[in-house]
């Protein structure tokens, strides 16, 4: 599935990911593939991208909005 | 002759001037060109929270962000006036300064009247013209624009909005200069706090995903809102920024053409004086002779 961060200032990252886990404000959750359709906010703490390779990439974040629609990941910090 | 020598000097000075604003020129062409990437960059963000917030618009009414749309009859206003760092760019910063004192007058009389009328300046040139005036500037921002970043304008923005939400102040407004080319700006006012009705579309009902909101709709909106306030906030300032550089490149180019125009004269009265030595020298020699002959 797809994945974008965006801040304010540029496109953080943007690229095909098999798995993300966000600090959401109701508690950590983790997206997989065909996740059902999402809107939720994101609390500081680490976004862990996992590409399909099983990589680990970390995102510092302190507060933001994700949205998953249609295996795509938008996130907004 | 001294009014030769006059003139080479006035000739060197001008075109070492010429030299001095091409460069500027050349400077502010290239900061214009970064700005602007700037101002695009933030687009794709800017559209998505406005997704995100038609998407949610229905449940706005009972959420955290209907106070930042609350009216109030009008007795304290603030104004957010936004200038430039550094002059030299034409009337980038007069326009400002001007379009901040008619808004007063036109739109907040009373307020004005009543003294009740603060201002908070970004950049230099505004401070500077505000503190000879008898407005109290609760806050100045003077070299925010040497390096600009998100987290800097964002700590301005929330506070800002905290004094709204305090009742500080009963209305917000931004003055500042819109980037619409390298070659025009146009000085605008931007209603702040509260937000405009205008801006949220319940009609205008984006296709209906079947979401789930996480931890509510109430919360998430409240939480959109205060963003697209802060990024609105963000934006206004790459906006001034980019129609500075803009207008200083303008300024510069003009300046540049202008010295063209006076050295070309300088230049044409210098060969006139020389000529006129240079026959009068002769003049003298064939006079000479002609006395020393007879």
């Amino acid at each position: 599935m797809q994945l974008e961060i965006l801040t304010p200032e540029q496109i953080l990252f943007s690229g095909e990911v098999s798995s993300v886990k966000f600090p959401g404000t109701a508690g950590q959750f983790e997206v997989l593939e065909n996740h059902a359709p999402i809107i939720s906010t994101i609390d500081a703490g680490k976004i862990r991208v996992r590409n399909a390779k099983g990589e680990d990439q970390y995102f510092e974040v302190n507060s933001g909005f994700v949205e998953v629609f249609k295996n795509k990941i938008t996130v907004m910090v | 002759m001294g009014s030769l020598k006059e003139v080479r000097n006035r000739l060197v000075s001008v075109k070492s001037t010429q030299q001095i604003t091409k460069a500027m020129k050349v400077v502010s062409a290239a900061k214009l060109r970064k700005a602007q990437s700037r101002i695009v960059q933030m687009r794709p963000y800017a559209q998505k929270l406005q997704g995100m917030l038609s998407q949610l618009s229905g449940s706005l009414d009972g959420s955290d962000g209907k106070k930042f749309y609350q009216i109030r009859p009008v007795k304290k206003v603030l104004m957010i006036v936004i200038t430039s760092d550094r002059g030299l760019a034409g009337s980038f910063n007069s326009s400002i300064a001007k379009e901040t004192l008619r808004l007063m007058k036109e739109k907040y009389p009373a307020a004005l009247a009543a003294g009740n009328i603060d201002i908070i300046t970004v950049g230099k040139k505004g401070r500077d013209f505000f503190a000879k005036t008898k407005f109290t500037m609760v806050e100045e921002h003077a070299t925010l624009f040497t390096h600009l970043t998100f987290e800097a304008a964002d700590e301005i923005a929330q506070r800002i909005m905290q004094s709204f939400l305090d009742g500080k102040y009963d209305a917000i407004d931004l003055i500042y200069n819109k980037f619409k080319n390298a070659a025009v700006f146009i000085p605008s006012v931007e209603r702040f706090l509260p937000i405009p009705v205008e801006q949220v579309k319940p009609g205008a009902k984006a296709s209906k995903i079947d979401y789930i909101f996480e931890p509510s709709q109430e919360a998430i909106v409240g939480r959109l809102i205060s963003q697209s306030l802060r990024v609105n906030f963000f934006r206004t300032l790459l906006e001034s920024n980019a129609a500075e550089h803009g207008a200083r490149m303008t300024a510069m180019d003009k300046a540049t053409e202008n010295a063209e125009d006076l050295l070309r004269a300088l230049k044409l009265q210098y060969n006139k004086e020389r000529q006129a030595t240079i026959t009068k020298e002769i003049l003298e020699i064939v006079g000479g002779a002609q006395a020393l002959n007879s």
